[in-house]
């Protein structure tokens, strides 16, 4: 990352200052399932505040395990992974702590079915971080406005569109006002029609500045957004870069081929 | 046959028989209730992962499903007497149809539970909510709401076993039915009236489920 008109000291003080600023850290990340398959064999990334990096790559390459050991829903056997100064070591007691900072979107939402939507984003604010029920009730309403599902809100998930379930399950993770998101493939089980209003919903996100890991494989999205593109494949990162280096001059062959494969 | 259907001892004990239906309503709600509450214990044990609350839950389910109720019945009210706990037989009819109950619903809970999705507890976990918190925002209520019909069957079965709770004389409808026909020989018309009266009780225990269910779970009807 150091450019090469810089003298040492600037360099090694800008070096310095970018460790400072990460938000995410992770190093030599190493997994194996329970069956001993090796998903994760040592993923290195480090995410500063405020960026959005895409993660890309083939099924099974292990990009959703790797966002999911950000938030512990996965536990890794090697290497580390520091969130916002915290170790994320394994069985480690107040996983819930960071959790509350680290806000996520699945690719199935996972609204609560018998929750309406307000109830949906109240939830978390009310039983996580003890807010009285006005006040989760203002946030929620004001988030859900925010993502364009304001009138609705009554309703229960079953009843919204895919679009519009997604973009709750967006407010109900900001309901928490995480540090990071990371969403997870958040359009892939959506109907073709209702992709847009989900990114928008996201442009908007990491125009206001949220830090953001999102496994997709929306190259629009990534090319418009994103500080950074990784190409994950076989459990490694095996490009990373702009957008514009990324898609327009690849290095490596295997993102090559990915990119002949998803650019039809 | 020289039997004249008389009908007097129902209209002359009606106060009688409308005490001893009151009665078994009050019987059968204490003991479900207190029976659903052992029943989502034994869930939650069953689901624990824990090999020891699993174990416990297994074991209970296992011996209260597999014996004869008139036995638990007897152990609870004589045998526990005999070492000295002495229950009158009202409690020993709540504990043993509450522990019976709750034994079946275990089962039932159990696979209400299990037909909840993984990514609901992701996406409570995700938000930071701890086990405890998982189970009674996100899991309870849809557990309940994808085994609500078997659980309504479950507690019309377990309405009707009241009656078997005469044998210890905890003064319920049946018993007020054989204390009367010991009297007045009317064996006909007491058990055909009584009968009457379960058909009732069960009735108004439906229509409460079916309110129940438009009240809590009326999001199910949107569920995939």
């Amino acid at each position: 990352m150091t450019s090469p008109h810089l003298d040492p000291a600037t360099a090694a003080a800008q070096a310095v200052d970018s460790v400072s600023d990460a938000i995410i850290i992770a190093e030599g990340v190493e997994k194996w399932y329970s069956n001993n398959f090796h998903v994760l064999k040592g993923v290195d990334l480090t995410v500063r505040r405020g960026e959005v990096v895409v993660i890309m790559g083939p099924s099974g390459s292990g990009k959703s395990t790797f966002i999911r050991t950000f938030n512990a829903l996965e536990p890794y056997q090697k290497g580390r992974i520091e969130i916002d100064g915290i170790v994320l070591a394994p069985k480690m007691r107040n996983v819930e702590a960071i959790r509350r900072e680290v806000g996520m979107v699945f690719q199935q939402f996972n609204l609560f079915p018998h929750l309406t939507v307000l109830e949906n984003v109240m939830l978390a604010p009310m039983e996580v971080r003890g807010w009285k029920k006005a006040q989760a009730k203002d946030k929620a309403g004001e988030l859900l406005e925010r993502v364009g599902i304001l009138s609705q809100a009554q309703k229960y998930p079953g009843q919204l569109s895919g679009g519009q379930q997604q973009r709750v399950a967006i407010a109900r993770a900001l309901a928490m006002q995480p540090k990071v998101m990371l969403f997870d493939e958040p359009t892939s089980a959506l109907d073709p029609e209702m992709v847009r209003e989900v990114l928008d919903v996201m442009r908007t996100l990491a125009a206001d500045g949220m830090t953001m890991v999102c496994v997709t494989h929306e190259v629009g999205f990534a090319r418009e957004v994103a500080d950074r593109a990784v190409l994950m494949a076989d459990g490694l990162i095996v490009e990373e870069g702009t957008p514009q280096q990324f898609f327009s001059n690849p290095q490596r062959d295997r993102t090559r081929q990915f990119l002949s494969q998803i650019l039809h | 046959m020289g039997y004249t259907l008389n009908y007097s001892v129902i209209f002359n004990n009606l106060g009688f028989f409308i005490e001893g239906a009151i009665a078994t309503l009050q019987l059968a709600m204490t003991s479900i209730l207190l029976g659903l509450l052992l029943g989502i214990l034994g869930a939650l044990g069953r689901t624990s992962g824990n090999r020891i609350l699993n174990s416990v839950a297994v074991a209970y389910v296992e011996f209260f499903r597999n014996t004869p109720f008139l036995i638990q019945l007897f152990f609870f009210y004589f045998g526990f007497s005999s070492v000295g706990l002495r229950m009158t037989s009202w409690q020993a009819a709540v504990l043993a149809l509450a522990i019976n109950f709750g034994a079946y619903s275990t089962e039932i809970v159990r696979a209400g539970i299990e037909g909840i999705g993984k990514g609901q507890i992701e996406a409570g976990m995700a938000l930071g909510l701890n086990k405890m918190q998982i189970f009674r925002r996100i899991v309870l209520v849809p557990a309940l709401g994808n085994i609500y019909p078997s659980l309504v069957s479950q507690i019309v079965i377990a309405i009707l076993f009241t009656s078997v709770v005469s044998q210890i004389s905890a003064e319920e409808l049946t018993f007020v039915g054989s204390y009367l026909q010991s009297r007045t020989f009317r064996s006909f018309e007491i058990y055909f009236f009584i009968s009457l009266l379960y058909l009732v009780i069960v009735w108004i225990v439906k229509l409460s489920a079916y309110l129940i269910q438009r009240r809590f779970f009326g999001f199910m009807r949107y569920v995939r």
